[in-house]
């Protein structure tokens, strides 16, 4: 598992505006590496690019191949795997099903009954892992936002993704819950796994990055481990507005 | 059987492929105005076959069938492109467009010293094969029960291997199934083939039950009714739309009492429903809830 | 030469009351982001008591319009009412499905009460027809253009003017920042369907003071020209609804008269097709520029 994920001169425009500036970025296999900016530096269409629902120019590479040219669905089937800032699952369809589907969406169709009843039992050891197995057949409107986030980290873990990339996934969490998130995010999600991380808490880009870049009008202004670049006091007032003691 | 209770039944079964048809569609996310395209170029194709032809009933109505697939499958590679009102309407001017062409098609030929075949705006008389082969209303009646409980049975397979999830995938959310890996736009297509496949199949039966058709039985109505029967009978379960056809020609065809006022009744019956529950009387939550219960 | 601008001429006249339908389903699709296809049956119901109420009393063309507007109005609301402002949320598929519900009751409703095949409406005063370089313009015509010419006037001056037509650009424009500006969108909504259905009442009454009779098959007859008219012109563009609508009267005039009634429906839709398919903006719209990518 894990694969590496290299980009090399990535560049978006909005009509005028310049979303990323030639950006260069690699991820080795099976670590993570943390994104942090201020709002509109070009964080979350990092993420809607190497997904291909935006289109820009430059090359990204998946264990050295050749990605950008692939459309969306082809991408996901080499193990790309998204979570949203609101997170995002299927309304209509009780927790189960979403992860059933979401397993479903890459692998054949046609299979037996053993395998399906195999595959049941473990996509709900899998909720399980992440808290949800009391909630397997509810519909995701009856979850908190809490959970559904943990629901969209379960389908990811489900799925057998390479690479998983989290959009915020402690937006709207408290603080408890950040921790908690923290914690299963290391012991389940991230262990054999290629994770690009944005993120706003600084407190979880210390406690889960190898590395960290820092961007701003989509180009990279500080890269190095978490507690190198965090250090700098130029670095801090870009991320948090105004000078903070980290 | 009375007879009149055979001809009530033949109809909801034929009308039900074409609400199946639509229902489909339904739930890869699009209303599509256009299935009455496939139900009469099924019922043209097929009646052609078996009157002009002369070819056996069963290549007829299927030479309809996959007819309406392929041209539903043609039609949809560059409409699948489209959502929501877009595709409506693409749909509606593919029917009009057909019904209109219909209307100036003439392809008649001397069948034992008669002429036989479309003529325009005249109809499409003489598609006798069941009647000239001896089949009564009631076997016929049979045969279009059978053919509908496989397609129900076929779409009940399809559930088990989460064919029908993934469309509905792609009906709730397509950006987030194609991040997913589905491949969204091969669903689309795949969707429209067996939505048209399903009316035409409809349509090769309904031609020879009625053993006359004209272009105007096609008309936006007949389009709309199919999906407004999904609508109000549920997107849950294939049994919806059936619910669906089965309330406007079985419950209000029958009540003669209301005939005068049947659109009356039938468009307040819907606009209640609908507000009550906007996905149908057998919608995905009370399907699951069913589903969750028999689990237990 | 002289058939093609003759052709033009009258395309253009029936093409403005094509225009106005366009404008009324683009109010309703702008604001509410749903298609109301019961539309064209509720001007329908204007149209029938129009025609009725000169019937009754001989209420002549003054009358039938007062009563033109007051039934369309009254249906129109009824819709608005329990197909729109009853369903809420996410649900454009049912209000679409509950308008086309409500269509059938409409058109049975007339249906019932008037059981002729066409019922009289009061015709537009005569008016010498005018002539110049070999075209003929009707006098007919001439009355259209100009009632449809000050509607659209008075149209834009509310739109582009008045307070109330700010609060419907806003709403069109973002349903959340129109809430958030304090818009009562419910209350906008509502306003606007009455103002489609006044604009949608003027092209009925043209249509059937022109033809000087009605059908219980306008209702369906309104929607198909208005959706079509609107979907050449570009979905959700007022400018592009004027633009479908005129294109349309043109196109159906010149194929009606070098091809024949029956190719004109032809003509017609396969022309929608292809529009929709190569030109998805429509006359008014721009392609999409954006980086995101179709599926």
């Amino acid at each position: 598992m894990g694969a590496s994920l290299d980009i090399t001169g990535l560049t978006l425009r909005f009509g005028g505006v310049t979303a990323l500036d030639g950006l260069d970025l690699s991820v080795a296999s099976g670590t993570v590496l943390g994104v942090a900016g201020p709002n509109g530096s070009g964080k979350s269409s990092l993420i809607n690019v190497l997904t291909g629902h935006y289109q820009a120019n430059g090359k990204i590479a998946l264990d050295g191949q050749p990605i950008e040219h692939l459309a969306t669905s082809e991408r996901a089937r080499l193990g790309l795997v998204r979570t949203f800032q609101t997170p995002r699952v299927y309304r209509r369809m009780s927790v189960i099903d979403n992860m059933r589907v979401a397993v479903h969406a890459t692998q054949a169709i046609f299979r037996g009954r053993s395998d399906r009843r195999h595959r049941d039992g473990r996509l709900r050891d899998d909720l399980a892992i992440f808290g949800l197995s009391h909630r397997a057949d509810a519909l995701p409107d009856a979850l908190t936002p809490y959970e559904l986030r943990l629901l969209e980290l379960a389908r990811a873990h489900a799925t057998g993704a390479t690479v998983v990339l989290l959009d915020e996934p402690s937006a709207g969490a408290s603080e408890d819950e950040a921790h908690r998130l923290s914690r299963i995010l290391i012991e389940h999600l991230m262990p054999g796994r290629t994770v690009l991380l944005v993120e706003h808490r600084l407190d979880m880009l210390r406690a889960l990055c190898a590395d960290l870049v820092v961007l701003r009008a989509g180009r990279k202004i500080a890269f190095g481990s978490p507690s190198a670049v965090l250090d700098s006091r130029e670095i801090r007032t870009c991320l948090m507005g105004e000078p903070v003691d980290a | 059987m009375d007879p009149y209770l055979v001809s009530v039944l033949s109809n909801i079964g034929l009308f039900s492929f074409l609400a199946l048809s639509a229902w489909i569609l339904l739930l890869g996310g699009e209303i599509s105005f256009g299935q009455q395209a496939y139900f009469a170029i099924g019922a043209y194709a097929a009646g052609i076959a078996s009157a002009v032809w002369a070819w056996p009933f069963t290549a007829a109505v299927l030479w309809g069938a996959v007819l309406g697939a392929g041209i539903g499958a043609l039609i949809a590679w560059p409409a699948a492109r489209f959502t929501g009102v877009h595709y409506a309407i693409a749909t509606l001017a593919f029917a009009e467009l057909t019904r209109a062409a219909l209307n100036v098609f003439h392809y008649q030929r001397d069948v034992d010293g008669y002429l036989t075949g479309p003529d325009g705006a005249n109809g499409f008389g003489d598609i006798r094969w069941v009647y000239e082969a001896g089949i009564e209303p009631g076997p016929y009646l049979a045969v279009i029960a059978t053919l509908l409980l496989a397609v129900i049975a076929l779409i009940g397979l399809a559930a088990r291997l989460d064919v029908m999830a993934q469309l509905r995938m792609v009906g709730e959310d397509p950006i987030l199934a194609a991040m997913q890996g589905v491949r969204v736009l091969r669903w689309k297509i795949g969707a429209a083939a067996a939505a048209g496949g399903l009316a035409g199949l409809g349509g090769g039966l309904y031609a020879h039950f009625a053993t006359y058709v004209e272009p105007a039985q096609f008309s936006v109505m007949t389009g709309v009714h199919a999906v407004a029967y999904g609508l109000i009978g549920g997107l849950g379960t294939a049994l919806g739309p059936i619910l669906g056809v089965l309330i406007d020609i079985g419950l209000l065809e029958s009540l003669r009492a209301l005939a005068a006022y049947r659109m009356i009744v039938f468009g307040g019956l819907v606009a209640i429903i609908l507000i009550l529950r906007p996905r149908g009387l057998l919608d995905e939550t009370l399907v699951a809830k069913v589903r969750a219960w028999a689990r237990r | 030469m002289l058939d093609l601008a003759q052709n033009t001429m009258d395309g253009i006249a029936a093409g403005s009351a094509y225009a106005l339908l366009a404008i009324g389903f683009t109010l309703i699709f702008g604001v509410m982001r749903r298609l109301n296809i019961a539309f064209g049956p509720s001007i329908m119901v204007g149209v029938f008591l129009g025609a009725w109420v000169n019937a009754q009393w001989s209420a002549g063309l003054i009358g039938a319009t007062i009563a033109t507007f007051a039934g369309a109005l009254v249906a129109s609301i009824y819709v608005e009412r329990l197909s729109f402002a009853a369903i809420r949320g996410d649900a454009a598929l049912a209000s679409m499905a509950s308008s086309f519900a409500l269509w059938m009751q409409l058109e049975q409703g007339v249906a019932l009460a008037f059981p002729g095949r066409t019922t009289a409406f009061p015709t537009l005063p005569p008016l010498l027809d005018v002539q110049f370089v070999g075209l003929i313009l009707h006098g007919d015509d001439i009355l259209v253009l100009t009632v449809a010419g000050i509607a659209l006037f008075l149209l834009h001056r509310l739109i582009y003017r008045s307070h109330f037509g700010l609060e419907m650009r806003a709403l069109a424009d973002s349903a959340e920042a129109a809430a958030v500006s304090r818009v009562n969108t419910k209350r906008v909504a509502f306003l606007t369907f009455c103002l489609a259905a006044l604009i949608g009442a003027v092209a009925g009454l043209l249509i059937a003071a022109t033809d000087g009779q009605v059908s219980p098959k306008f209702g369906l007859w309104a929607t198909i020209k208005g959706l079509v008219a609107m979907m050449i012109g570009g979905l959700g563009s007022l400018r592009g609804a004027l633009l479908g609508g005129l294109a349309l009267g043109i196109v159906e005039a010149q194929a009606q008269w070098y091809l024949g009634a029956a190719a004109r429906e032809i003509v017609v839709f396969g022309l929608l097709f292809l529009c929709l398919i190569a030109l998805p903006g429509g006359l008014a719209g721009m392609r999409e520029t954006g980086a995101e990518r179709k599926l």
